[in-house]
């Protein structure tokens, strides 16, 4: 396999608190180069530590304390703070769920857009930086991005932050964009916006994209492949359209029994039985047995393990025993 | 931009009025009258004298004719003269202003010199023993009055080591050197006097730069910033330090009273002929016009502080600058 990003049993822990939150605990997961992988899950089951963890951008209280973050061929975990940060912006790019927030508010537009291009192409001189950015936010679709430059966060709506933000993730031309609920915090008709750009970014850069979201249904059509996490686990992966139109594991068919389809006439919606374990007590066995209306004595007691089961890979005893 | 100002301006006015108002009231609340220092004490002086001079300076009239009288006097400029010498008030104060303010602006800049780095870099080792030791430091600095250190300071750099001079801001014959040594000269008079105050200042600047760092540094555009691949110095003093020290604007705009009051009693001890000594004077000898002209000075020093400090912020701050409420 030649992927791009390759994660191996990575354990992540909140340690401020007793006993520690593991907000994740042993994810395997892979990425192809120029592939879109969405990675689904409800709030709370630590996919954003996830994220956070693949560029050691965790917050102080947060370590990663086991498993292998494999990006082309090196184990980030093992870098030193200074090679990492060559990789950051450059190779991996972030954007994030708040882009009101995301933004330094006393900085404009255009420093902080040049400052990315600056870092990440430092042989452009200032004409040529401003050329960059203007064709940078013209990629994200800004009107009139001349003026952009010059305005401040805060004088802009959320869909065109959000915008800057991607547009600045792409000076470096990044092999891989990670995008943590980009569209969250956005109104829905954004939020279509902000997928198709990303998609098309993904299309025309050839970038791999690890788009992080709760939206299973806004992110079917456009993603590659899907994992699903539950309680800091993947739980099920498989092709996009494979997952979302015969899903296998448990979880992954209540999360899509939430969900209303388009076109589906009249549907009866099922709420998932039962809350999203705390993360500092995760049940024993399969963490989602006890919300499982499958589970068998087994999965109290056994932990599955992601197995391969017809071009998907699910972690179940029911499904792949 | 033009109309934060004019509004800024405008409110500056009533409250100009109002200090003019309660120092003018302070002033005849306390007991006797100006002139009785003339002539109390003075068994020569008859009582038609005596009477003379209450009007003379008008001290018989109602006192809301005598507040508007010194008002339009002193909105032309005229501050009267001093009862002690019978200079004018605005020349006194002229002459002694420069020196007060060049202690203050010395010591503000010293302060803010020292207490970014220390507060950044504080913030920056949360719970470090670094952090610790400035900590340590800065709660020595707070719980020490600092008429108390500049005296201990006298005694040990002064009197017991010698090393520096503690009062004056010239030695004895120092008119008849060349500038360059009347400089030096004066600027190791200013040492003791400059590092108390620096001393006593550097606690506060310092705290509240690290806590203004401190909740910065939980902010998601310091995320942003890291993950752009930027160094770590340049996401404490590039993204952090100019959102940190935006409230550090109003807090030195507001810091002019107390460095104002802390000239009287820094000079006072220093012996500096500056504004606060000249104002201890007038206080000790109850010279009425000059301590109601300082106390003028003083009142519109802390406002152009204040209005300084609202331009600054306005100026730093785009979402003040461009007049929509902060997101």
């Amino acid at each position: 396999m030649d992927a791009i990003l390759r994660l191996r049993n990575v354990k992540t822990q909140i340690a401020d608190r007793i006993p520690p939150v593991r907000a994740v605990d042993g994810v395997d997961l892979e990425i192809a180069p120029g592939q879109m992988l969405a990675l689904i899950g409800e709030s709370g089951c630590g996919k954003t530590i996830l994220a956070l963890s693949i560029g050691r951008l965790l917050p102080p209280s947060a370590r990663v304390t086991a498993g292998e973050i494999l990006f082309e061929g090196d184990d980030l975990l093992e870098l030193e703070e200074d090679q990492l940060r060559r990789i950051r912006g450059k190779k991996i790019s972030y954007i994030f769920q708040d882009p009101m927030s995301s933004l330094n508010p006393v900085m404009s537009i255009g420093e902080q857009l040049e400052e990315a291009i600056r870092l990440h192409q430092p042989e452009l001189d200032k004409t040529a930086r401003r050329r960059t950015a203007l064709a940078l936010l013209e990629q994200v679709r800004i009107n009139v991005p001349e003026s952009r430059l010059r305005q401040y966060p805060h004088q802009l709506s959320g869909g065109m932050r959000q915008r800057i933000m991607i547009a600045m993730a792409l000076a470096g031309k990044p092999a891989l964009l990670i995008a943590d609920e980009p569209t969250t915090a956005l109104d829905v008709t954004t939020q279509a916006e902000i997928m198709r750009i990303l998609k098309e970014l993904q299309r025309t850069r050839r970038m791999a994209v690890l788009l992080i979201t709760h939206d299973l249904a806004g992110v079917a059509p456009i993603a590659d492949r899907i994992a699903v996490m539950y309680a800091g686990r993947i739980v099920e992966t498989a092709p996009a359209a494979q997952l979302y139109q015969n899903p296998s594991h448990p979880y992954t068919q209540a999360l899509l029994g939430c969900v209303p389809r388009v076109g589906g006439g009249k549907q009866l919606l099922k709420p998932i039985p039962g809350t999203v374990p705390d993360l500092r007590q995760i049940p024993p066995g399969c963490p989602f047995h006890p919300r499982c209306p499958e589970s068998i004595t087994r999965c109290s007691q056994e932990e599955p393990v992601l197995k391969p089961d017809d071009g998907r890979r699910v972690s179940c005893w029911v499904r792949a025993p | 931009m033009s109309r934060y100002l004019l509004f800024r301006l405008r409110s500056l006015i009533p409250v100009f009025f109002g200090i003019t108002a309660i120092s003018f009231a302070v002033m005849h609340l306390a007991p006797g009258k100006p002139t009785d220092s003339i002539t109390d004490l003075n068994v020569k002086v008859s009582l038609q004298a005596k009477e003379q001079l209450i009007k003379l300076y008008g001290l018989d009239r109602p006192v809301h004719v005598q507040y508007l009288d010194w008002l339009t006097r002193i909105v032309r400029g005229d501050f009267g003269r001093s009862f002690k010498d019978g200079r004018p008030v605005s020349a006194k104060i002229a002459e002694r202003i420069p020196l007060t303010l060049l202690l203050n602006g010395l010591a503000l800049f010293f302060i803010l010199l020292l207490s970014v780095p220390l507060g950044v870099v504080s913030a920056a080792r949360e719970g470090s023993v670094f952090d610790h030791l400035v900590t340590l430091f800065v709660f020595i600095g707070f719980a020490l009055p600092t008429f108390w250190v500049a005296l201990l300071a006298v005694d040990f750099f002064g009197v017991k080591m010698g090393w520096l001079p503690v009062s004056g801001l010239f030695s004895l014959g120092a008119d008849r050197l060349p500038l360059q040594e009347r400089i030096a000269d004066a600027a190791r008079h200013l040492v003791l006097p400059v590092g108390v105050i620096v001393f006593g200042g550097l606690a506060g600047y310092s705290r509240y730069v690290r806590s203004g760092m401190l909740e910065v540094l939980q902010q998601d555009y310091i995320r942003t910033a890291y993950a752009k691949g930027l160094k770590r110095s340049e996401v404490l003093y590039k993204h952090a330090l100019r959102n940190a020290l935006l409230p550090m604007i109003t807090v030195l705009g507001l810091s002019v009273p107390g460095l104002i009051s802390g000239s009287v009693i820094f000079e006072s001890i220093f012996a500096l002929p500056g504004m606060g000594r000249l104002f201890y004077e007038a206080v000790m000898g109850r010279d009425g016009p000059v301590i109601m002209g300082i106390l003028v000075i003083g009142a519109g020093l802390t406002l152009l502080g204040n209005l300084i400090a609202d331009i600054a912020y306005a100026y730093a701050d785009p979402r003040i600058r461009h007049g929509e409420p902060a997101s």
